[in-house]
Protein backbone atom coordinates (compact mmCIF):
# COMPACT_ATOMS: atom_id res chain seq x y z
CA UNK A 1 0.00 0.00 0.00
CA UNK A 2 1.47 3.64 -1.04
CA UNK A 3 1.36 6.18 1.67
CA UNK A 4 1.87 9.72 1.28
CA UNK A 5 3.60 11.07 4.17
CA UNK A 6 4.47 14.68 5.14
CA UNK A 7 5.51 13.97 8.65
CA UNK A 8 6.72 10.66 10.68
CA UNK A 9 5.34 7.55 9.34
CA UNK A 10 3.80 5.10 12.02
CA UNK A 11 4.29 1.87 12.91
CA UNK A 12 1.42 0.80 10.72
CA UNK A 13 2.18 2.68 7.68
CA UNK A 14 5.60 0.93 7.68
CA UNK A 15 4.68 -2.08 7.98
CA UNK A 16 1.71 -1.72 5.14
CA UNK A 17 4.89 -0.37 3.24
CA UNK A 18 6.71 -3.07 3.64
CA UNK A 19 3.89 -5.14 2.16
CA UNK A 20 5.23 -6.26 -1.23
CA UNK A 21 9.19 -6.19 -0.55
CA UNK A 22 9.29 -6.73 2.86
CA UNK A 23 12.95 -5.89 3.70
CA UNK A 24 12.82 -2.34 1.36
CA UNK A 25 10.32 0.43 1.17
CA UNK A 26 10.29 2.11 -2.47
CA UNK A 27 9.41 5.57 -2.46
CA UNK A 28 9.49 8.52 -4.59
CA UNK A 29 9.98 11.93 -2.47
CA UNK A 30 9.13 15.22 -3.55
CA UNK A 31 12.06 17.17 -2.35
CA UNK A 32 10.38 21.09 -3.06
CA UNK A 33 7.62 20.03 -1.24
CA UNK A 34 9.16 17.39 1.19
CA UNK A 35 6.38 15.08 1.13
CA UNK A 36 7.21 11.04 0.56
CA UNK A 37 4.96 8.64 -1.14
CA UNK A 38 6.09 4.86 0.00
CA UNK A 39 5.27 1.84 -0.53
CA UNK A 40 4.83 1.03 -4.03
CA UNK A 41 5.51 -2.56 -6.05
CA UNK A 42 7.48 0.39 -8.20
CA UNK A 43 8.70 3.58 -7.94
CA UNK A 44 6.36 4.76 -10.51
CA UNK A 45 3.20 3.75 -8.99
CA UNK A 46 5.08 6.30 -5.71
CA UNK A 47 5.68 8.99 -8.72
CA UNK A 48 2.21 8.46 -9.72
CA UNK A 49 0.60 9.13 -6.06
CA UNK A 50 2.87 12.13 -5.60
CA UNK A 51 1.84 13.65 -8.67
CA UNK A 52 -1.76 13.73 -8.15
CA UNK A 53 -0.99 14.80 -4.57
CA UNK A 54 0.29 17.97 -6.33
CA UNK A 55 3.58 17.55 -6.70
CA UNK A 56 6.16 18.61 -9.93
CA UNK A 57 7.63 16.12 -11.57
CA UNK A 58 10.86 17.71 -11.78
CA UNK A 59 10.99 17.93 -8.07
CA UNK A 60 10.60 13.91 -7.60
CA UNK A 61 12.91 11.23 -7.36
CA UNK A 62 12.90 7.92 -6.45
CA UNK A 63 14.83 5.78 -3.91
CA UNK A 64 14.77 2.59 -1.66
CA UNK A 65 15.31 2.72 1.81
CA UNK A 66 15.99 -0.91 3.88
CA UNK A 67 14.83 -0.15 7.32
CA UNK A 68 16.42 -2.91 8.92
CA UNK A 69 20.07 -1.69 7.58
CA UNK A 70 18.97 2.40 7.20
CA UNK A 71 20.26 1.77 3.95
CA UNK A 72 18.94 4.09 1.08
CA UNK A 73 19.42 2.80 -2.47
CA UNK A 74 18.59 6.16 -4.94
CA UNK A 75 18.80 3.64 -7.92
CA UNK A 76 15.80 3.86 -9.82
CA UNK A 77 14.24 4.39 -13.68
CA UNK A 78 12.18 7.54 -12.63
CA UNK A 79 15.36 9.43 -11.76
CA UNK A 80 16.29 8.81 -15.48
CA UNK A 81 15.56 12.66 -16.83
CA UNK A 82 18.14 14.26 -18.73
CA UNK A 83 16.16 17.51 -18.85
CA UNK A 84 16.35 17.44 -15.09
CA UNK A 85 20.47 16.82 -15.44
CA UNK A 86 20.68 13.70 -14.36
CA UNK A 87 21.35 10.99 -16.89
CA UNK A 88 21.62 7.78 -14.82
CA UNK A 89 19.11 5.69 -13.24
CA UNK A 90 20.91 6.79 -9.89
CA UNK A 91 20.78 10.14 -8.49
CA UNK A 92 23.62 12.39 -8.78
CA UNK A 93 23.16 15.59 -7.41
CA UNK A 94 25.03 15.60 -4.26
CA UNK A 95 22.58 17.82 -2.55
CA UNK A 96 19.34 16.56 -3.35
CA UNK A 97 20.64 13.33 -2.16
CA UNK A 98 21.67 14.75 0.81
CA UNK A 99 18.07 16.27 1.29
CA UNK A 100 16.61 12.84 0.16
CA UNK A 101 18.22 10.73 3.02
CA UNK A 102 17.68 13.55 6.21
CA UNK A 103 14.20 13.41 4.99
CA UNK A 104 14.02 10.28 4.51
CA UNK A 105 15.62 9.32 8.48
CA UNK A 106 13.22 12.33 9.63
CA UNK A 107 10.58 9.82 8.25
CA UNK A 108 11.22 6.55 8.46
CA UNK A 109 14.51 6.29 10.90
CA UNK A 110 13.04 3.27 13.80
CA UNK A 111 9.14 3.55 13.18
CA UNK B 1 23.05 -18.98 6.10
CA UNK B 2 22.29 -20.66 2.59
CA UNK B 3 20.13 -19.74 -0.29
CA UNK B 4 17.99 -22.35 -1.75
CA UNK B 5 14.65 -21.44 -2.27
CA UNK B 6 13.57 -19.33 -5.32
CA UNK B 7 12.14 -15.80 -4.94
CA UNK B 8 8.76 -17.38 -5.99
CA UNK B 9 8.40 -19.44 -3.17
CA UNK B 10 9.57 -17.34 -0.57
CA UNK B 11 6.48 -14.43 -1.52
CA UNK B 12 2.91 -15.14 -1.32
CA UNK B 13 1.17 -16.07 -4.13
CA UNK B 14 -1.50 -13.55 -4.27
CA UNK B 15 1.58 -10.80 -4.06
CA UNK B 16 3.39 -12.78 -6.73
CA UNK B 17 0.69 -12.55 -9.14
CA UNK B 18 -0.16 -8.56 -7.91
CA UNK B 19 3.38 -7.97 -8.24
CA UNK B 20 3.71 -9.73 -11.91
CA UNK B 21 0.93 -7.71 -13.03
CA UNK B 22 1.93 -4.66 -12.37
CA UNK B 23 5.28 -5.29 -13.52
CA UNK B 24 3.65 -6.84 -17.17
CA UNK B 25 1.69 -3.63 -17.54
CA UNK B 26 4.29 -1.47 -18.22
CA UNK B 27 5.80 -1.55 -22.07
CA UNK B 28 9.49 -3.66 -22.50
CA UNK B 29 11.33 -0.22 -22.51
CA UNK B 30 10.36 0.43 -18.98
CA UNK B 31 10.60 -3.34 -17.93
CA UNK B 32 14.03 -3.90 -18.78
CA UNK B 33 14.76 -0.43 -17.17
CA UNK B 34 13.27 -1.78 -14.19
CA UNK B 35 15.55 -5.42 -14.80
CA UNK B 36 18.32 -2.78 -14.73
CA UNK B 37 18.10 -0.96 -11.33
CA UNK B 38 17.32 -4.60 -10.39
CA UNK B 39 20.62 -5.98 -11.57
CA UNK B 40 22.65 -3.19 -10.54
CA UNK B 41 21.31 -3.93 -6.81
CA UNK B 42 22.99 -7.49 -6.47
CA UNK B 43 26.18 -4.89 -7.11
CA UNK B 44 26.13 -4.22 -3.36
CA UNK B 45 27.76 -7.74 -2.52
CA UNK B 46 30.73 -6.14 -3.47
CA UNK B 47 30.63 -4.23 -0.21
CA UNK B 48 32.59 -6.18 2.42
CA UNK B 49 30.33 -4.78 4.97
CA UNK B 50 27.13 -5.40 3.00
CA UNK B 51 24.07 -7.28 5.70
CA UNK B 52 23.83 -10.87 4.00
CA UNK B 53 20.18 -10.83 4.12
CA UNK B 54 19.98 -7.62 2.12
CA UNK B 55 22.07 -9.16 -0.76
CA UNK B 56 19.98 -11.99 -1.17
CA UNK B 57 16.95 -9.43 -1.01
CA UNK B 58 18.67 -7.73 -3.96
CA UNK B 59 19.03 -10.96 -5.77
CA UNK B 60 15.08 -11.50 -5.17
CA UNK B 61 13.88 -8.64 -7.82
CA UNK B 62 15.51 -9.29 -10.91
CA UNK B 63 14.96 -12.93 -10.38
CA UNK B 64 11.35 -12.40 -10.41
CA UNK B 65 11.44 -10.07 -13.10
CA UNK B 66 13.18 -12.44 -15.51
CA UNK B 67 10.80 -15.48 -14.48
CA UNK B 68 7.92 -13.55 -15.67
CA UNK B 69 8.69 -10.57 -16.88
CA UNK B 70 9.44 -10.71 -20.80
CA UNK B 71 7.33 -12.57 -23.32
CA UNK B 72 7.42 -10.18 -25.63
CA UNK B 73 11.52 -9.59 -26.15
CA UNK B 74 12.67 -10.66 -29.38
CA UNK B 75 14.82 -14.02 -29.81
CA UNK B 76 18.01 -11.98 -29.40
CA UNK B 77 17.51 -10.44 -25.90
CA UNK B 78 15.63 -13.82 -24.61
CA UNK B 79 19.19 -14.68 -25.24
CA UNK B 80 20.48 -12.59 -22.98
CA UNK B 81 17.77 -12.71 -20.83
CA UNK B 82 18.40 -16.31 -20.34
CA UNK B 83 22.62 -15.55 -19.69
CA UNK B 84 21.39 -13.32 -16.69
CA UNK B 85 18.97 -16.31 -15.54
CA UNK B 86 21.65 -19.04 -15.84
CA UNK B 87 23.92 -16.21 -13.75
CA UNK B 88 21.44 -15.76 -10.88
CA UNK B 89 20.82 -19.91 -10.44
CA UNK B 90 24.56 -20.13 -10.26
CA UNK B 91 24.81 -17.84 -7.96
CA UNK B 92 22.46 -18.92 -5.86
CA UNK B 93 23.94 -22.60 -6.30
CA UNK B 94 27.43 -21.39 -5.35
CA UNK B 95 26.07 -18.68 -2.63
CA UNK B 96 27.93 -19.87 0.50
CA UNK B 97 31.08 -20.14 -0.88
CA UNK B 98 30.67 -16.73 -2.58
CA UNK B 99 29.52 -14.90 0.39
CA UNK B 100 32.50 -16.11 2.24
CA UNK B 101 35.05 -14.90 -0.31
CA UNK B 102 35.51 -10.96 -1.07
CA UNK B 103 37.19 -11.27 -4.28
CA UNK B 104 34.64 -13.61 -5.25
CA UNK B 105 31.79 -10.92 -4.11
CA UNK B 106 33.67 -8.37 -5.90
CA UNK B 107 33.51 -10.18 -9.14
CA UNK B 108 30.09 -11.09 -8.95
CA UNK B 109 29.34 -7.62 -8.19
CA UNK B 110 30.92 -6.08 -11.33
CA UNK B 111 29.14 -9.36 -13.43
CA UNK B 112 25.91 -7.86 -12.51
CA UNK B 113 26.74 -4.46 -13.43
CA UNK B 114 27.77 -5.06 -16.57
CA UNK B 115 24.42 -6.88 -17.16
CA UNK B 116 22.70 -3.92 -15.73
CA UNK B 117 24.31 -1.85 -17.76
CA UNK B 118 23.41 -3.95 -21.15
CA UNK B 119 19.59 -4.00 -20.31
CA UNK B 120 19.55 -0.13 -19.46
CA UNK B 121 20.92 0.29 -22.87
CA UNK B 122 18.95 -2.39 -24.52
CA UNK B 123 15.67 -0.29 -22.96
CA UNK B 124 16.80 2.66 -24.67
CA UNK B 125 15.50 4.93 -21.87
CA UNK B 126 18.79 6.89 -22.01
CA UNK B 127 18.06 8.37 -25.51
CA UNK B 128 14.69 10.46 -24.25
CA UNK B 129 14.79 13.69 -22.48
CA UNK B 130 11.87 12.19 -20.49
CA UNK B 131 10.94 8.55 -21.18
CA UNK B 132 7.82 8.86 -19.41
CA UNK B 133 6.81 11.17 -22.55
CA UNK B 134 7.13 8.43 -24.86
CA UNK B 135 6.57 5.26 -22.83
CA UNK B 136 3.83 6.67 -20.21
CA UNK B 137 4.15 4.16 -17.36
CA UNK B 138 0.70 1.90 -16.73
CA UNK B 139 -1.15 3.50 -13.82
CA UNK B 140 -0.65 1.64 -10.66
CA UNK B 141 -3.73 -0.70 -9.66
CA UNK B 142 -7.04 -0.04 -7.74
CA UNK B 143 -6.42 -2.01 -5.14
CA UNK B 144 -2.69 -0.28 -4.27
CA UNK B 145 -4.68 2.86 -4.07
CA UNK B 146 -3.28 5.73 -1.80
CA UNK B 147 -3.67 5.40 1.55
CA UNK B 148 -5.39 8.47 3.34
CA UNK B 149 -3.06 11.88 2.77
CA UNK B 150 -3.09 13.12 6.32
CA UNK B 151 -0.13 11.48 8.32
Amino acid sequence: MIHILRSRATPQQMAEMLQYWELAVKLAVDVERQVIAGGGELHSDCEAALLDDGSQQENIWGATYFPETTLIRFDSVINIRSRDQNYTRELQHPLLRQWIAELVKNFLEEV
Amino acid sequence: MSYQATAQTTMPTDRWEKLRERFLRDPLPVRLGELSSGLSGVKYIADQTASEKIAIFFLKEPELYLEWGFPDADSALQVELAEIRQLIAQLRENWQSVWESPAERVAVGASFEEWSQKMLDRSGLLTYPDWREVFRPAPAASANSVAAKAA
